[in-house]
């Protein structure tokens, strides 16, 4: 996998969390994986598709989610995980997801991503496969927000 | 025709080529976010001028019946050969898919993201893509039955 694929993810991350949560997140070590994805408990998938193709994972813990949610509405209190929170959390990915892929479009890399899959669960692991996973874990106010990248 | 009538067809006819028989299906209808998905699930992610998601649930058995089908040998646990058989399964029916809603007239390119094998307990999946529409398909007893979930939309 190329750095140019994974660069323009997380200056998404940190614009897009900036502007719909006001966060300052700090990104943490990169690291390489080639086993299944697990999952904090919150996952969103996003299908890259085009000249650069594969998965974003985007994984959080709830109180993760629940917290940035409460602060993309403006501080309205989330008392639990429902799909209005879920939807928040959906969108905050697809902007991300959609941000990147501009910036992949402006380097001449044409790709369109699908519409997100939010998945819940107990024990949850993410196969790819592509096998190989970039993981970039950010820092938020809200805990841990981590981006999982597979393409190729 | 509906963009699900268009999947449920491909699929029917792509998974009787790879399974060599030919599934019945039983329509459960529209579901709403979060629905309930088995242990077992891929998801297929569709972008372009018709967009969502392809959701394959399975149960465990299923996928090993499906998997010695594919690799055409004995398969004793879920193991890396035969969940990528399982996989590229999914990948020909969402391929094929793909391809019949291009040629129903859309005219317009649509892309399909390589399958998310999805693992874990009590999972529950929200998309905003609506309707999500629930379908059975049942190989019969030697296989058994397959979950599908099609949400697909056209972009504004």
């Amino acid at each position: 996998m190329k750095v140019e694929y994974i660069n323009p993810f997380i200056s998404a991350t940190f614009e897009i969390l900036k502007m719909t949560a006001n966060f300052n997140p700090i990104k943490g070590k990169l690291t390489l994986k080639n086993e299944p994805v697990p999952s904090y408990g919150v996952s969103v998938l996003i299908g890259v598709v085009g000249e650069v193709k594969g998965q974003i994972i985007y994984s959080l813990s709830e109180k993760t989610a629940m917290g940035i949610s409460s602060k993309m509405m403006m501080g309205m209190p989330i008392e639990e995980f429902d799909e209005m929170a879920k939807s928040a959390i959906s969108e905050l990915a697809n902007m991300i997801t959609g941000n990147a892929s501009t910036q992949l479009s402006m380097q001449g890399l044409e790709v369109d991503i699908s519409p997100p899959t939010l998945v819940t669960g107990t024990n949850v692991h993410i196969t790819t496969n592509t096998m190989q996973t970039i993981v970039v874990p950010v820092e938020t106010e809200e805990g841990i927000f981590e981006i999982n990248i597979a393409l190729e | 025709m509906s963009y699900k009538d268009i999947v449920l067809k491909a699929i029917i006819n792509s998974s009787e080529k790879m399974l060599k028989v030919r599934p019945t299906y039983n329509e459960i209808g529209d579901e709403k976010s979060p629905i309930r998905v088995e242990d077992f699930t891929i998801i297929m992610g569709i972008a372009g001028k018709v967009s969502g998601q392809l959701i394959f649930g399975f149960k465990e058995e299923v996928v090993k019946k499906i998997a010695e089908i594919m690799i055409e040998q004995n398969v004793e646990s879920l193991d890396e050969l035969a969940v990528s058989a399982v996989a590229e399964f999914t990948n020909v029916l969402s391929g094929n898919s793909t391809i019949d809603i291009v040629e129903s007239g859309i005219n317009k390119k649509i892309g399909m993201s390589p399958p998310s094998i999805v693992q874990g307990k009590n999972m529950r999946i929200s998309t905003k893509v609506l309707p999500i529409e629930k379908i059975v398909l049942d190989f019969g007893s030697t296989i058994g039955e397959v979950v599908l979930h099609i949400a697909l939309k056209e972009k504004e």
